[in-house]
């Protein structure tokens, strides 16, 4: 079985997707919907000023300059203590599927809330040093080793939150699989009709049955030389099939990452479905590392070997 | 969207954030009642009626009871209704600065109704925005430092309650930083002062009604004199006496006459607060005439006008009146278009202590807002009230501070004649044939100085004082028949402003110069916090004022040129030590001295009561020991019950009684096996113990050396 896109990206461009969790990092510290909190205690201490001023009294510019300082503390705080927000993960899973719930065990070093950037997921908040789960929701497959979070904070006071983009190491490499798709027609459109439908291809194991001449894409070392020779055509060694002998699933990525989904889910359908038929599946990838040609036992080891995938060389 | 801002917020949970909230409340509320906002009868149903809301709505937090809201809100509007009412009533009469106290009260009344439907945490917070309002209130009205008390309680409330409301905004786990909360309050606290050291001060707006008030209303017998302190209203002004304080701080002035003979004493007590748009000399009356000991006021400083149309006075208008009356009005004329015109100052005076009628105010006096019908003026610029003047009135006075420059002044080469017309002048009468010395000491200090003008002789003899006198409040009483000026020019040359200013009035009358005392206040310390001067009892002053023809009247203050005379170390000492003992605290300190007078005593009754043996054993061996040191046999340090016992056993100082060695000995055994043998003795046992140590009595008399040998026996 061979699937092969007609859209090829050079190598690595899937690990470049890969850590584009942790680009386009904020480092600065930055107010969030400042505008509310600030005209408020502007026009606020605005009015205090009148009053204390329309009246002539002095307490009332003495506690409205407490109110100042209350709440220029309460505003601007934060943003002083939002630079020191760390977060770091405790423990993280192994494998995940796209589109998919994914909980890390992280713990902070004060209270703060913590959203994913660059994932998907949903607002934590931290109290102080006590662990949580912080939820993300990985949009596509591949290696996930951090993840960019937005810390933010607005301790002491509460009144403004400020916030920074940290990375969150993860424990270990998050494999996101791509989400099982039922291929159904769509992919059977794309395959050959006797390599979707045909006899299973006869293998080098089992009881030899016969010769038959040679068709595209047999190996060489089934060649059956003598009966070759004797009828001067190229003659293959037919042995009896067996049903768990290994489908081979060859899968090519297009650069565009879209598609590199698509294509990657249809796989994964695929060796869903020859898995629960009892079928042995041999998985042929481009990792980063160059091209992988292994056997997948479970849809585990298949969905990491197609998080690591990558683009193929001689894709466009 | 109205649905989506009405959703039930998640209920507040936290204690310690509604206690923290309920507290600032409450000290918003306390506090307008201790400005006298609201009555104490308000405060008090109003505290209890915000407290019980606060415990119904954490009570209800989960499930809050709607019918509950709607009933209060019906009340807000009922409340609010009859505020626009009263708003609408005190237009109408003119009053809208009455604004304030209705205003109070529905501060208050929203902020009860509020407390009992305060569940989720936007509530609280709510509820803390508007005791804010009510501290600002209350704010509004505070002229002591003592409200610095409520500030900080609020402002500690609210910081911990929004440290509350941060714990709650992340889940509400974790105990409360206070550590971290206490960092925060310096920082607000420096922050806050940082903002009131850069705000400028600030300054009653002229468009809207100034500050005036009374809080008690007490008509005077006598409201054309200067009468004693507000509380003894129907007083006549005395003079003060030297035996003790007078009612106005100690100081003895504001009154008929102006002893110079004698001083009180003047306190540190918080006599008035002011705010003025610029210090100055606030003066309450003047003197014209001098009889060699006291000043006394004649008939064209004596001469008052009443205004009558209630507040604000055109006092303004009643001063030209009296200078035109008397000539001087033409005259005073004479430079306004080189006077540097403009000066407006606004002061306001809280009165802290009850004082005499007068109403202070810096130098030409232009409107006043006293709350009373009626006011007295005096043609030398003073007022009068017509009511008692107790703590907690208020009043304003605008004056026209009109700087006159000294180049002008030195203008004036001549004095011209006094403002007032008639053969007598009492600002240049002196008493006839006294003041030869002080006219020729006069004549000869404005000849070495070559001064011509009025103000250069002034000026020559403040000089003249500021190298030839010294200041100091120490100075013995006048003698009767003593001279005041002689004395202190050609005797000690030491004294104080009276002494000082009434010597250079005297010098300058001698000179042609007309002249008169004036007292009053210089500005006291300045509370930043509250904007105010805080004048003192000590802060009461004399000075002279000086007439320049065609300018008026000119305060000139030399005892400022005058330096302090050097200290007495004895009395400087035994005063500091008098001062310190009526300063003191002295709740704190006699709390303190009783708790150290009472520290021994009970160490000695913990000590008495820990050596006190403790069971029938011990009882039984500390009746023994007592009984043996009546015969001289002390017990040893080192040695046993059982040893003690043969010892006083064998011992003859024994007068009578049934014991016997024997009978001691096995007395002390059974006593040592209760004490350390966890055998409690029956009560056969117990009765002939006690029987054995009760029978020993030592013999009467001078003991018999070498006679231990036994005990008598019966």
């Amino acid at each position: 079985m061979r699937w092969r896109s007609r859209r090829r990206v050079p190598p690595g461009d899937r690990a470049r997707s890969a850590m584009a969790s942790t680009r386009c990092i904020r480092h600065l510290a930055l107010p969030e919907r400042a505008f509310g909190p600030v005209a408020g205690s502007v026009v606020l201490l605005l009015v205090w000023a009148g009053v204390a001023h329309a009246s002539g009294s002095g307490w009332v510019q003495t506690v409205g300059a407490a109110v100042a300082g209350l709440l220029l503390l309460g505003l601007v705080a934060p943003g002083f203590a939002a630079p020191g927000l760390t977060l770091i993960c405790q423990s993280s899973p192994t494998d995940a599927i796209a589109g998919s719930v994914v909980e890390l065990d992280v713990i902070g070093n004060r209270s703060m809330r913590c959203t994913a950037r660059s994932v998907g997921g949903t607002p934590l908040l931290l109290a102080g040093k006590i662990p949580a789960h912080l939820v993300i929701v990985p949009p596509r497959r591949g290696v996930v080793s951090a993840v960019t979070v937005r810390v933010a904070t607005a301790a002491p006071l509460g009144l403004l939150w400020w916030s920074r983009d940290r990375v969150l190491e993860l424990t270990r490499p998050l494999y996101v699989a791509p989400q099982t798709r039922d291929q159904g027609a769509a992919l059977r459109q794309t395959l050959t009709p006797d390599e979707g439908q045909g006899t299973p291809r006869p293998t080098l194991t089992g009881d030899l049955r016969g010769v038959r001449p040679y068709q595209h894409g047999d190996g060489r070392r089934r060649v059956h030389w003598g009966a070759s020779a004797h009828t001067g055509n190229l003659m293959i060694r037919e042995s009896e099939s067996r049903q768990d002998d290994p489908i081979c699933l060859i899968v090519d990525l297009p650069r565009d990452l879209d598609a590199a989904d698509r294509i990657a889910e249809d796989a994964m359908g695929e060796i869903v479905m020859q898995l629960n038929a009892g079928r042995r599946i041999v998985l042929e990838t481009t990792e980063s590392t160059g091209r992988v040609v292994a056997p997948v036992a479970d849809r585990v080891s298949a969905g990491r070997r197609l998080a690591r995938s990558v683009a193929s060389s001689d894709a466009r | 969207m109205i649905r989506h801002a009405n959703a039930p917020l998640p209920p507040e949970h936290s204690v310690t954030f509604r206690i923290a909230t309920a507290v600032a409340v409450l000290t918003g509320i306390i506090a307008c009642a201790a400005v006298g906002e609201i009555s104490l009868t308000s405060a008090a149903v109003a505290s209890g009626a915000a407290v019980a809301g606060m415990a119904f709505s954490y009570l209800t937090r989960n499930r809050p009871w709607q019918w509950v809201k709607i009933l209060l809100a019906v009340a807000v509007l009922a409340i609010f209704a009859s505020f626009v009412l009263q708003m609408i009533s005190a237009a109408h009469v003119g009053q809208l600065s009455s604004i304030e106290v209705p205003l109070t009260g529905l501060f208050v009344w929203v902020q009860i109704i509020h407390s009992f439907d305060v569940p989720a945490r936007r509530d609280l917070l709510f509820s803390l925005a508007a005791a804010g309002a009510l501290i600002t209130l209350g704010a509004a009205q505070a002229v002591s430092v003592g409200f610095l008390a409520y500030v900080a309680i609020w402002l500690g409330a609210c910081l911990l309650a929004l440290g509350c409301s941060w714990r709650s905004m992340t889940g509400g786990a974790g105990s409360l930083p206070l550590g971290s909360l206490v960092v925060t309050g310096l920082v607000i606290v420096l922050a806050g002062a940082g903002f009131l050291v850069l705000l400028p001060a600030p300054r009653a707006a002229q468009a809207i009604t100034l500050p005036s008030s009374l809080i008690s209303y007490l008509p005077l017998r006598d409201p054309a004199g200067v009468t004693g302190s507000g509380s003894q209203s129907t007083e006549p002004a005395q003079a003060g006496r030297a035996s003790g304080r007078t009612g106005v701080g100690g100081y003895l002035g504001f009154a008929s006459e102006l002893s110079t003979a004698i001083r009180g004493t003047l306190g540190d007590e918080v006599i008035m607060r002011v705010r003025a748009d610029r210090p100055g000399y606030f003066l309450g009356m003047t003197y014209d005439t001098w009889d060699g000991q006291n000043w006394k006021r004649s008939g064209p400083t004596g001469r008052i006008v009443e205004l009558s149309t209630g507040s604000p006075f055109d006092v303004g208008s009643a001063l030209s009146s009296f200078a035109q009356s008397t000539g001087g009005g033409a005259a005073q004329n004479l430079f306004d278009e080189e006077l540097a015109f403009g000066s407006v100052n606004v002061q306001t005076f809280y009165v802290a202590l009850p004082i005499a009628n007068l109403l202070f105010a810096t130098a030409d006096p232009t409107e006043v807002y006293f709350p009373e019908h009626s006011l007295v003026v005096g043609a030398d610029g003073s007022m009068r009230s017509t009511i008692a003047m107790t703590p907690g009135t208020v009043y304003t006075v605008i004056s026209d501070d009109s700087e006159i420059a000294p180049s002008l002044l030195a203008k004036i080469r001549t004095p011209r004649p006094s403002p007032h017309s008639g053969a007598s002048d009492p600002d240049l009468e002196l008493p006839p044939g006294r003041y030869s010395r002080v006219a020729a000491l006069a004549g000869e200090i404005v000849r070495a100085a070559r001064a011509t003008t009025t103000y250069a002789k002034v000026n020559a003899l403040e000089t003249w004082m500021s190298t030839h006198l010294r200041y100091s409040t120490d100075i013995p009483p006048l003698l009767a028949g003593q001279d005041a000026v002689n004395q202190f020019l050609f005797g000690s040359r030491v004294g104080y402003c009276e002494q000082i200013s009434t010597a250079l009035a005297v010098m300058l009358r001698t000179l042609g110069v007309p002249t008169r005392e004036a007292i009053g206040y210089v500005p006291g310390p300045f509370d930043p916090l509250s904007d105010l001067y805080e004048i003192q009892a000590k802060d009461a002053h004399s000075w002279v004022q000086v007439w320049f023809p065609g300018v008026g009247w000119q305060n000139f203050d030399p005892t400022a040129h005058v330096p302090l005379a050097p200290p007495d170390p004895g009395a400087v000492l035994l005063s500091d030590v008098g001062h310190a003992i009526v300063s003191l605290p002295w709740a704190p300190t006699g709390g303190a001295l009783c708790v150290a007078a009472a520290g021994p005593l009970v160490a000695v009754e913990l000590r008495r009561r820990r050596r006190r043996p403790r069971g029938w054993a011990g009882k039984i061996t500390a009746e023994l020991e007592r009984r043996g040191a009546a015969a001289g046999l002390r017990r040893q340090p080192a040695e046993t019950l059982g040893e003690y016992g043969s010892r006083l056993g064998n011992c003859a100082r024994w007068r009578a009684g049934p014991t016997a060695t024997a009978s001691l000995s096995a007395a002390t055994a059974l006593v040592e096996r209760a004490a350390y043998g966890s055998h409690e003795p029956d009560a056969a046992t117990r009765a002939f113990v006690e029987e054995v140590v009760n029978g020993l009595h030592p013999q009467r008399g001078p003991h018999r050396r070498g006679s231990d040998g036994g005990l008598t026996t019966a």
